[in-house]
């Protein structure tokens, strides 16, 4: 490199530190073997051809130190046969006759043997049945790729438990499964991402530690957090000409508020493609290789990139490979081998490429996101909005800038230079409808022009954190050199210290490579800048971090991820802070979505109806109409923050419907009612949020005891139609060639797709599906027989708010009419509900409208304030009553009953006064009475009293039949009226037979003393000389 | 009335079947039960790597593509009848090595990308 005198001259002090080498040879002695299953061994699930089972493994020689970690390595997109004799390539698989495999997968040979010598086995799979197909396939053979290397897992697996062919039992217990590194190459960068989500699918069964993707591509898109990350990315690589693979680094860095996993991008000036695999490399494999730079430039002319150039910029091939052997080797052995002295190199503490990569000072360039743990975000940098206000609510503001402006945050501003993808990588790439990197574009023209960031008051002690660091590339349209400026460092107090960029990062070359629509680029490395070296301010109270432009006359950058961060995990108190999916709802029904920041642990929510929360997400009902203030206290070790939002829920439910209890007497049916007032549904529950009981307008039912439910109205949208309502308004056909059509459909209410009318050729199965966007996540999916002809298809898709949802047939049968014809007259809306925007034709988009007419939808339900009514359930009477009595012939006794308010005895029969509760009866002969008694409610029960009536001589001696006893019930004392002057014998038993008391009455001592005796039914038996009499007796 | 048109366009390209090539050249339009088929041949092998041919007609890109048996020297773009429909009349084709959306006209005409643009004249349908 043509800079490199001047760095070895001028390299700063500061930036020469010394990390160990991991480039460096290991102590283990190497083997390697081979396996071949053969060219069509395993079919993946998500791919139409078989693909060969084919694999190198590099170990230590030793096993005995084993199990070790596993490094499963994957090649991309290449030839997949040649014919030696010839020299000519194919693409074809399995070869035809005269062609052999290229071996693509040996490629990687030289790192196996490094990281097999430093105690990992090292598996490298090929993959040309995938390359020689993939690029009909939807996904491009991503998801195969992730599935074919989850099938040798497997089976290496196998040899790692039980062993098997080819190896035997030599592998069992070798491999540690839980601790992987994953590297893919080209396609199979993209692959190794794939993977990594396929294996996270099916449970992890598999410990996925780091994945390293090598000059990839990535057409999908697909975002992988939670797993360190190492993106390579080639200056000259002519293949992937707008390096895609950044994106793997860009979309993830905010994505997911708990991840922990750093991501690393390390950008090679000289690096092209190819030359990573040595099969690929001129000069290495007698056919299919090529300098991939040329594709680009036909000559290669480019001051940078082409090798004709005198002082291009190029490595040599063994020097692009002794670069990944140090990077790789510090990647996989930090985050899979858990050796954390090579973490400087990842994470910029120590820029200077180590001594084994044979490049100078400023021939790599490393970007690193740190974990959420990590770091605190001064300014993401990621929309319009934070050109005045930064991540942390503190004020952004600039000074004298003459361009401040974030760009690639929209699509109506997806380059920041638009000069396409190859030139701004990090920008959206093509094929997908996906932005790239959101970035903040500056440019200054004199040193007092500065960018601030303001830090809120409780976001300035940084005394837990070490660096400040943001990512930074040199706009080469508005910049003719290098660049340098200061960051400025301002406390409570007012003092400031600066230390210049210079100083500190190499990052901010002019691009090089005059080529044009490719090079130069725009490509952010991180720069990162310690506190430390901002002396003389007070670091537990910095008020502004500033760039202060003073060290180039004029310049431009583009910025972003402004951060500051620590090398060990910093523990601050969370910020806590939640979303709803709905601030005014008629049905009072709230989804809480916890976004807290910091790693919350535990979570209090006051929803401000008298009802609380801990879940982290929790879903409430209010069942009030009123606004509602909301609080989320959220707390972690370090402490607890709370935020409330006033008034934020509005609701605001329809009228409670008017409803009617009833009042029954135990064992009786109960009837409720309700009238609703807006012509819904009323559903009856147990308890509010409780279980529904009926549904209807009058519920009868027969309580034991007192009952309240509570009434529902649910008022249900009317269906409303959007859509063409038939297939008539213009000209098609059925359509059947591929699943891939679709059209397009915003909502913005909550709602429901009951049902939609189709046309079907032939009856058959199909499968319906809603997705988040063409290609998106599945939100709905829906398998059903269509007969043939036209027929309404039940749906029943519920959708929430958002836009661009896709709606199409998925599978081998689609054969369901469309219009094609350009008659369709897009958008078919109900304005503020549902609006269907297009089809998914490109370029003809509003001209065709496929299978889905005569939308029916209906808008979310509401529910009513609750109405609780009761059925109130009076006890029977308990009656109590004299018993059965005997009295003589001609005699009498009083009967008696309690237990209510009224008492009616029948037959009346020999009675003095039937409706009295103690009427004297004196029947003639043996009688059944029978007393119904009624309580103050109405209620009433019977109970039957036999008065027998007897010839015995015994009572007449004894005069009895005109002994009264009272009073009845009893209390403390009986009285007997009666008695003659001959004492008389008593004995007081229970209705047992158990003797409670006796003694002698008479006359004058006609009473019995009852204290002590239990309340109950008893029997008194008086007995004279010739006979007796048992009167029963009622103790209260 | 677009369907009959592509029809009869199908009818006048076939002709353009077995000429002798010298670059990429479009060869051949011919359709199946699923797709129309777009070929293109060349007497040097077209790439092979990570990244994927695509074939820009107007504004309209045609992305999936395959080497009937494995022949390098032979590319051929899937497209289902809808996007072929759709596709502009009369527009130029051009093959580029890669889907740079938005910047394909620039790159295209800049004469150090010979080897991954090769612009095909108007596809008549």
């Amino acid at each position: 490199m043509r800079r490199i005198l001047f760095f070895v001259l001028f390299w700063p002090v500061a930036l020469l530190a010394q990390t160990p080498d991991p480039g460096e040879p290991g102590p283990y002695a190497v083997t390697s073997a081979e396996y071949d299953f053969g060219d069509e061994a395993f079919d993946p699930p998500s791919f139409p051809e078989p693909v060969e089972v084919t694999g190198s493994v590099h170990y230590p020689d030793d096993l005995s130190d084993g199990p070790f970690p596993v490094i499963l390595i994957l090649h991309g997109r290449h030839s997949s046969c040649y014919n030696p004799g010839t020299g000519w390539t194919s693409i074809a698989w399995p070869c035809t006759a005269g062609y052999e495999p290229i071996p693509s997968y040996t490629g990687y040979d030289y790192l196996a043997e490094q990281m097999a010598s430093h105690g990992y086995i090292v598996i490298s799979v090929s993959a040309n049945s995938i390359s020689s197909t993939d690029n009909s396939v939807g996904d491009y053979g991503m998801q195969a790729r992730g599935e074919l290397l989850q099938h040798h897992l497997d089976l290496w697996n196998d040899w790692n438990t039980v062993g098997g062919d080819p190896f035997g039992t030599m592998f069992v217990g070798k491999l540690d499964m839980d601790h992987i590194g994953t590297l893919g190459h080209s396609r199979g960068g993209e692959g190794v991402i794939f993977h990594a989500l396929y294996n996270r699918s099916l449970g992890s069964p598999y410990g996925i530690d780091a994945v390293l993707t090598l000059a990839p591509v990535d057409f999908n898109r697909q975002t992988l957090t939670g797993i360190p990350l190492l993106n390579v990315a080639p200056y000259c690589d002519g293949d992937v000409s707008d390096l895609q693979g950044v994106h793997f680094y860009d979309d993830v860095r905010y994505e997911d508020p708990t991840d922990e996993a750093p991501k690393h991008s390390l950008m090679l000036p000289g690096g092209n493609h190819n030359f990573f695999n040595t099969v690929w490399t001129p000069g290495l494999f007698p056919a299919g290789t090529a300098d991939d730079w040329g594709y680009v430039d036909w000559t290669q002319s480019d001051d940078q990139c082409g090798t004709s150039d005198p002082g291009n910029g190029r490595y040599e091939p063994e020097t692009q490979r002794n670069i990944l052997l140090a990077y790789a080797s510090a990647f996989f052995r930090f985050y899979v081998g858990g050796e954390e002295d090579f973490s400087p190199i990842l994470e910029t503490n120590d820029i200077i490429p180590p001594a084994s990569a044979t490049i100078a000072p400023d021939d790599a360039f490393m970007s690193y996101h740190p974990s959420n743990r990590k770091k605190i975000d001064l300014n993401r940098l990621d929309n319009e909005g934070t050109e005045s206000t930064n991540s942390l609510g503190g004020a952004a503001s600039q000074t004298g800038l003459t361009d401040y402006d974030i760009c690639g945050d929209d699509f109506g501003e997806q380059y920041c230079l638009n000069l396409g993808a190859s030139q701004e990588p990090h920008c959206k790439n093509g094929g997908i409808s996906m932005l790239g990197l959101s970035q903040l574009g500056i440019s200054w023209n004199s040193a007092d022009d500065v960018y601030d960031n303001e830090l809120p008051v409780e976001w300035q002690n940084l005394s837990e954190f070490e660096y400040v660091q943001f990512r930074a590339s040199v706009d080469f349209t508005g910049t003719a050199s290098a660049l340098d400026f200061s960051v400025e460092l301002e406390d409570a107090s007012g003092a400031t210290a600066s230390v210049n960029t210079d100083d500190y990062t190499n990052a901010l070359f002019y691009p090089p490579g005059d080529i044009g629509t490719t090079l130069p680029r725009i490509m952010h490395h991180t720069i990162k800048l310690p506190l430390s070296a901002f002396e003389g301010i007070d670091l537990s109270a910095v008020t502004h971090i500033r760039m202060q432009f003073n060290g180039s006359a004029s310049g431009s950058i583009f910025v972003s991820d402004l951060l500051i961060s620590s090398d060990e995990n910093v523990y601050l108190p969370p910020v806590a802070d939640f979303s709803v999916n709905v601030t005014t709802t008629c049905t009072g029904m709230v989804q809480f979505t916890d976004n807290t920041m910091l790693f919350p642990e535990e979570w209090l929510w006051d929803f401000g109806d008298g009802t609380t929360s801990d879940e982290q997400n929790p879903s409430h009902t209010y069942y009030t109409s009123g606004d509602y203030t909301v609080t989320l206290t959220a707390t972690n070790p370090a402490g607890s923050d709370e935020v409330t939002y006033e008034a934020l829920i509005h609701v605001e439910h329809p009228i409670a419907p008017t409803a009617v209890g009833d009042v029954i007497c135990a064992g009786e049916e109960a009837t409720l009612s309700a009238m609703p007032a807006g012509g819904g549904t009323l559903n009856w529950y147990d308890a509010p949020g409780g279980s529904l009981v009926f549904s209807g307008d009058a519920y009868t039912f027969e309580p034991l005891v007192s009952t309240t439910y509570y009434i529902q109205e649910t008022i249900e949208s009317p269906i409303e139609e959007v859509g063409p309502p038939d297939n008539t308004f213009g000209s098609g056909g059925y359509f059947n060639s591929n699943d891939l059509r679709g059209i397009f459909f915003n909502v913005e209410v909550p709602l429901t797709i009951e049902t939609v009318k189709v046309y079907s050729n032939m009856a058959g199965n199909r499968t319906i599906q809603v997705l988040a966007g063409e290609g998106g996540p599945v939100v709905h999916s829906l398998t059903m027989n269509i007969p043939s002809g036209e027929q309404v298809i039940d749906l029943n898709f519920a959708m929430e708010p958002g836009d661009q949802y896709y709606i199409k047939v998925t599978g081998a049968r689609v054969d369901l009419f469309r219009i094609n014809d350009g008659s369709p007259d897009y958008p078919y809306e109900i304005p503020g509900v549902i609006s269907l925007t297009g089809s998914n034709v490109v370029g003809a988009e509003l001209d065709y409208y496929y299978y889905f007419f005569d939308w029916k939808i209906r808008q979310a339900e509401c529910l009513s304030e609750l109405a609780p009514v009761t059925a109130s359930v009076s006890p029977l009477p308990d009656i109590a009553t004299i018993g059965d009595v005997t009295i003589p012939a001609g005699g009498s006794a009083t009967l008696f009953a309690s237990g209510g308010v009224s008492c009616y005895w029948e037959p009346a029969t020999g009675l003095d006064d039937p409706s009295s509760c103690t009427p004297m009866a004196s029947p003639e002969e043996t009688t059944t009475y029978t007393v119904t008694v009624t309580t103050i409610n109405g209620c009433v029960d019977t109970a039957s009293v036999v008065v027998t009536v007897t010839d015995d001589n015994g009572w007449e001696e004894l005069q009895l039949a005109g002994i009264v006893l009272y009073p009845q019930p009893a209390t403390g004392q009986v009285q007997i009226d009666g008695l003659g002057a001959v004492p008389v014998t008593y004995l007081l038993t229970d209705m047992q037979g158990k003797l409670i008391a006796q003694g002698m009455v008479d006359a004058l001592h006609n009473s019995i003393e009852l204290q002590g005796i239990p309340a109950g039914s008893y029997m008194l038996k008086l007995t004279g000389n010739m006979s007796s009499v048992s009167l029963p007796m009622i103790i209260q | 009335m677009k369907n009959l048109l592509l029809v009869l366009c199908l009818g006048i390209v076939s002709p353009l079947l077995a000429q002798q090539v010298d670059g990429p050249q479009l060869t051949g339009i011919s359709e199946t039960s699923a797709w129309t088929v777009i070929r293109i041949e060349s007497d040097q092998p077209f790439i092979i790597g990570g990244n994927r041919y695509v074939l820009h007609v107007g504004d309209v890109v045609f992305e999936h593509s395959r080497h009937p048996d494995g022949n390098e020297r032979i590319i051929e773009f899937l497209v289902d009848p809808d996007a072929w429909s759709a596709a502009p009349k009369g527009e130029d084709a051009v093959l580029v090595y890669g889907l740079y959306e938005g910047n394909m006209t620039a790159q295209g005409r800049s004469e150090h990308m010979e080897g991954r643009y090769t612009a095909l004249g108007p596809l008549t349908k």
